[in-house]
């Protein structure tokens, strides 16, 4: 009955949610990266608070970044080789719930737990405290825009997955929300108000989840036919 | 003319070999961007050429088998 | 009936035999237009406009860096909606163009950056700053390479033009959006340095030129659009009898 109500929202969120449960190397692969390549900077640059803390709020938002792209590559692809991406293409119900429900499913995943390890890499790379909370909430937002705009050029690239295109296609388009998640901690690293550059991140997200649902719909059904 | 002479139209009070960089750099790629198709079309006439040969020949190969069935 | 009749002329604009046919007479027009505005645009830039009170003669450089900009952003747009009417009415043509449109668009963006560039080094002493506008051209870069590129992940045609539409759908929603939060994270890092054009408040010595060169580089879209689409209507039409005909008469 619920799975009728959302129209097929939850049982997507549910299957994807199990499936990354039963799978943890790859659930767990982004956080790890996104941990270890924080670990580089200090190494590469130098372990000096002052520096470290002014990289900080655009290092952690590149690696946000690069760990979202890293896993948003195999949203689909796995469904079109084992035939369900078929069988949810062919579901009676608006393809844009299912989808939602993918997308969610990999937030929850991947962009959620970026955002609650955040604060680790806030302490290593010395990170005023007063940031720590704009910090968490910018990449909880922000990575939710990713996943949805990443989910886009997953199904766009479903024909031919991996290497550089996907990159190529999805990099310029995020980098709106680079420059205003990063904002956000730096406002409040200076100071400033920093619910204004977040509450743009909420506008892009408003907008993804209205428009970035339809592109993958259509974008899904050429890529079983072509 | 803005410049008393060719000389320092060229010169530009040393600003000449930015201004004229750039002209040039645009200028190649422009006339690239015309002369590129005008080629392809070319090669793409002499495609389609080759194709309607290769049909014609293929429809007489055809024809030659046809009328070579009964003796064989 | 009657929306039958009206609906024509919208349908023969979309068959590649009649705009292959119509842009053979155009051509020699377009191209004559275009090289008198890129002919007086050039001699009027170059040689006769006065320079600039702060930046001297290196500011002659917008008669092509702002043109290619204009042009190359306004192409990404002309892109964008070809695909839509492409998908919305299944017209073949406005594929054709579509794909054309991209190669033509990051060249232009391409010269637009380098002459950038150059226009940097004796106005801000470096060849780059990341100044909101020269940043954003690089992401039209990067968008138009995801156009070309995508193509081919995909190996018939009809896929790859859907797709291709769909990406510049996507992109169409958002340059507006990346141009105004790069200049707002400008304004944020680097508050005022040298203003690039500042259009309104050029001296017509000096505007009019550019208006020139605008219109020239308009009519060279024109001309190149139309040239690179009819090698398309070739490639995807070679079967079809009146492209024999064409090249047998030929």
């Amino acid at each position: 009955m619920y799975n009728y109500l959302s129209g097929g929202f939850l049982a997507y969120l549910n299957r994807d949610l199990l499936l990354g449960i039963r799978n943890k190397s790859d659930l767990i692969k982004p956080l790890i990266f996104f941990l270890l390549v924080s670990v580089l900077v200090p190494l590469a640059i130098a372990p000096e608070a002052d520096r470290l803390a002014e990289l900080a709020p655009g290092i952690i938002w590149i690696f946000a970044v690069l760990a979202t792209l890293l896993s948003v590559e195999r949203l689909f692809s796995d469904d079109l080789q084992d035939g369900s991406l078929e069988q949810m293409l062919m579901s009676p119900n608006l393809l844009i719930f299912p989808i939602l429900g993918k997308v969610t499913a990999h937030w929850l995943m991947i962009g959620l737990p970026l955002a609650l390890l955040s604060p680790v890499i806030g302490i290593w790379l010395s990170l005023p405290t007063t940031a720590v909370l704009p910090m968490m909430l910018s990449l909880a937002i922000g990575t939710a825009v990713l996943s949805l705009i990443g989910a886009v050029g997953a199904a766009l690239t479903l024909p031919r997955q991996g290497g550089v295109l996907i990159a190529l296609l999805v990099m310029p388009l995020y980098m709106p929300v680079l420059i205003f998640g990063s904002a956000t901690i730096q406002s409040a690293v200076d100071g400033q108000s920093w619910t204004a550059p977040l509450s743009i991140l909420a506008a892009f997200l408003a907008i993804a989840i209205a428009l970035c649902p339809l592109a993958i719909n259509v974008s899904l059904r050429l890529a079983k036919n072509g | 003319m803005y410049f008393e002479s060719i000389q320092q139209l060229i010169v530009m009070d040393g600003h000449g070999i930015y201004v004229w960089s750039a002209f040039s750099i645009t200028i190649v790629v422009m006339l690239g961007l015309i002369f590129k198709p005008l080629y392809q079309a070319k090669q793409e006439f002499k495609n389609i050429q080759l194709h309607i040969k290769l049909q014609q020949v293929n429809a007489a190969a055809m024809q030659q088998k046809d009328s070579d069935a009964p003796h064989t | 009936m009657n929306l039958n009749l009206q609906w024509t002329w919208f349908h023969r604009l979309g068959s590649p035999r009649w705009f292959y046919q119509k842009t053979q007479r155009w051509l020699p027009w377009l191209s004559l237009i275009m090289l008198s505005l890129l002919a007086l645009g050039l001699v009027w830039g170059l040689a006769f406009a006065p320079q600039d009170a702060k930046q001297g003669n290196s500011f002659r450089i917008i008669y092509v860096h702002v043109p290619a900009s204009v042009v190359a952003l306004a192409g990404y747009y002309l892109m964008a909606i070809a695909g839509a009417v492409g998908l919305i009415w299944r017209i073949k043509l406005s594929y054709m163009l579509m794909r054309s449109a991209a190669p033509i668009g990051a060249a232009l963006t391409f010269v637009a950056l380098v002459t950038g560039a150059i226009w940097g080094k004796p106005t801000w002493g470096a060849y780059w700053v990341w100044d909101a506008r020269i940043t954003s051209m690089l992401i039209l870069l990067f968008l138009y390479l995801g156009v070309m590129a995508l193509r081919h992940a995909y190996s018939s045609n009809e896929a790859a033009d859907k797709a291709s539409a769909i990406l510049g759908l996507v992109g169409m929603v958002n340059v507006p959006i990346i141009y105004k939060s790069v200049d707002w994270w400008q304004t944020l890092h680097q508050p005022a340095t040298i203003k690039f054009t500042g259009a309104p408040s050029m001296h017509p010595d000096m505007f009019m030129p550019l208006v020139v060169m605008i219109a020239g580089f308009y009519m060279f879209y024109a001309v190149t659009l139309i040239l690179f689409t009819r090698i398309e209507i070739l490639r995807r039409e070679y079967r079809s009898s009146w492209v024999k005909q064409l090249v047998e008469n030929n």
